[in-house]
């Protein structure tokens, strides 16, 4: 016999389950079955239609091999060394200034937060417009102080740059954001303290604001790392992944394997790769940095 | 004295702040501006090179409106992300409400399994996924491009954040009067955790309205594609006709900037949240 307690916990835990079903049935069905299904469909030769042939690990093994791979996994690193320190260094210098007692502050905010609101299409088709080799504006403004007007977009050295510019250029205010919300957990008596002392600015930035933020940059490198390892519509808009896959990064590997050369196999295979990058990197940042910042 | 040199230094200090901030939203501001220019030129005054239009030419929206096909492309955006951002709500209200508010086994694991959920990103499943719409027979249908964007591992956690804030005596008298569960979610806390509800709002319908790779994939025919899908595609027709291009760009970021222009502070207070110590 069940005792009455525990058969009210029963009850109790089932209509739990009861709330948590439909969360749980999409979660299941559309995210967690298909991370389990992208192991199984790496194992075989495969190319969306017809007999599955069963090889094993003989995609990673040909993958890895590949020099294309080798190109993808550099831009990816690229992309990522270009983006992440750039807008963590911007953002926290627009929050800082953000900060303090200034006027048109919400002008400010809302104008550097502006581009959060538009997609990464639009942004793409802005930037190359921008880098428009005949008309864009970086190519007047390189001009007007002397320098040689750059084909960007259609070069294999400035393409990334121009992407990344792009990128940056889209993220700085959401992360501004983020450090705004940082900063405002940092009491005013530590400020109050040291002006006391005489403290320069700088130096209270250097000495309070800097490592008092440390759970916000913990949270911000690993924010920024997961969105530029998904990072696919602006590359998509603006350079396909060209001129010669030199913008190709993992993600849009991913795509090219599998939509336009239809080889499911090697799509689900460097699926399979991207997803070991993100968590080791994820694993890697929590490690250095500790975990107390997320949530 | 002193108190003069006080004030020059925080005069300079507060003009070296304001300068340096001209130039962020300068660089933030001088491209939209310019597309949104270049959006009234003729095309002779393009290939000029002038930064202001002569003549503001509104008719290139009329155009590119019309060029574009852009009323079904706006439908199909418009039905699939007020479908997927409701969607989130009631699945992430549901789940955020067990979690903040019951007792039950394996409750850490669900929560831990929804917040990890995040790094899963759209294409790493997408082969997967697709060889599964294909089998339900959902390529090519609203189904397929909602259905699966159902749950969101941040809706979840921003509803159980809100609740644990809501204190429990408001629905224990509730359950003294026989409410059932569902009712009090409901009827009593949900209408209490508006801000998040409008948080996900905005944060999804934005989000869903600007998404373009799943749109990529999982449509075939014209009829089904979604304005960002459009914009590419009418990218590479009307690659020189940089005035046409540029009014559909600012055409199809309008809903989600007035959106974001009404709703900002949700939108802010959305994204500080996800970065403040729980």
């Amino acid at each position: 016999m069940v005792s009455l307690p525990s058969r009210r916990k029963m009850k109790y835990t089932l209509e739990a389950y009861g709330f948590l079903a439909p969360a749980l049935v999409i979660l299941i069905t559309f995210i967690i079955y298909p991370v389990l299904n992208l192991f199984y469909i790496s194992f075989f030769d495969w190319r969306g239609l017809g007999a599955k042939e069963f090889v094993f690990l003989d995609n990673y093994k040909m993958i890895l091999q590949r020099e294309e791979f080798r190109q993808v996994l550099k831009n990816t690193i690229i992309y990522i060394l270009g983006v992440v320190p750039t807008t963590m260094v911007l953002s926290l210098i627009a929050a800082v200034l953000l900060n303090t007692k200034i006027r048109l502050k919400s002008f400010y905010r809302t104008s550097i937060f502006s581009p959060t609101a538009i997609s990464f299409v639009a942004t793409g088709i802005i930037w190359v417009w921008m880098f428009n080799s005949d008309y864009g504006l970086v190519n007047r403004v390189l001009e007007a102080l002397g320098f040689s007007p750059l084909d960007w977009l259609k070069s294999t050295s400035y393409a990334m740059l121009a992407v990344i510019i792009a990128t940056v250029w889209a993220r700085v205010g959401y992360f501004m954001v983020i450090y705004l919300a940082g900063l405002q957990t940092i009491p005013e008596e530590y400020y109050e303290a040291a002006e006391v002392d005489g403290a320069t600015s700088f130096r209270k930035f250097l000495h309070i604001t800097l490592p008092l933020l440390k759970p916000t940059h913990v949270l911000v490198l690993v924010m920024l790392t997961i969105f530029s390892f998904r990072d696919f519509d602006q590359i998509y808009t603006m350079t396909g992944g060209g001129p010669l896959m030199s913008t190709t990064t993992l993600a849009y590997y991913i795509y090219v394997l599998s939509f336009e050369r239809f080889r499911f196999s090697e799509g689900a295979t460097v699926a399979v790769i991207l997803l070991f990058f993100v968590i080791a990197v994820q694993y890697l940042q929590r490690k250095v940095f500790g975990d107390e910042a997320i949530y | 004295m002193d108190g003069t040199r006080t004030r020059t230094k925080i005069s300079i200090k507060s003009l070296l702040t304001h300068a340096v901030l001209w130039v962020f939203v300068g660089i933030i501001l001088v491209p939209i501006l310019w597309t949104f220019f270049t959006s009234l030129k003729t095309p002779v005054e393009i290939a000029h090179g002038t930064f202001l239009p002569e003549v503001w030419r509104w008719e290139n929206y009329r155009i590119a409106w019309e060029q574009a096909e852009f009323p079904r492309k706006f439908l199909n955006s418009f039905i699939v992300a007020i479908t997927v951002t409701l969607g989130q709500i009631v699945t992430s209200a549901m789940a955020g409400y067990a979690l903040a508010r019951m007792e039950f086994r394996g409750r850490d694991l669900i929560f831990n399994v929804a917040i990890a959920s995040m790094l899963i990103s759209e294409q790493i499943i997408i082969v997967p996924l697709y060889v599964m719409l294909a089998k339900f027979g959902w390529i090519d249908s609203y189904k397929g491009l909602a259905i699966p964007w159902f749950f969101n591992g941040f809706g979840v956690f921003l509803f159980r954040q809100f609740f644990l804030t809501i204190p429990k005596d408001i629905e224990e008298a509730a359950i003294v009067d026989g409410a059932s569960r569902f009712r009090i979610l409901w009827q009593i806390m949900l209408p209490l955790a508006t801000p998040a509800v409008l948080t996900l709002f905005m944060f999804t319908f934005i989000a869903e309205w600007n998404s373009l790779f799943k749109w990529l994939i999982l449509v075939k025919s014209p009829e089904m594609r979604n304005v960002q899908l459009g914009l590419t595609i009418f990218q590479e027709q009307f690659i020189a006709q940089y005035h046409l291009l540029t009014a559909a760009t600012i055409l199809v970021s309008l809903p989600s900037v007035i959106l974001f222009l009404l709703g900002q502070r949700y939108y802010i207070k959305g994204i500080a949240t996800t970065g403040v110590k729980g």
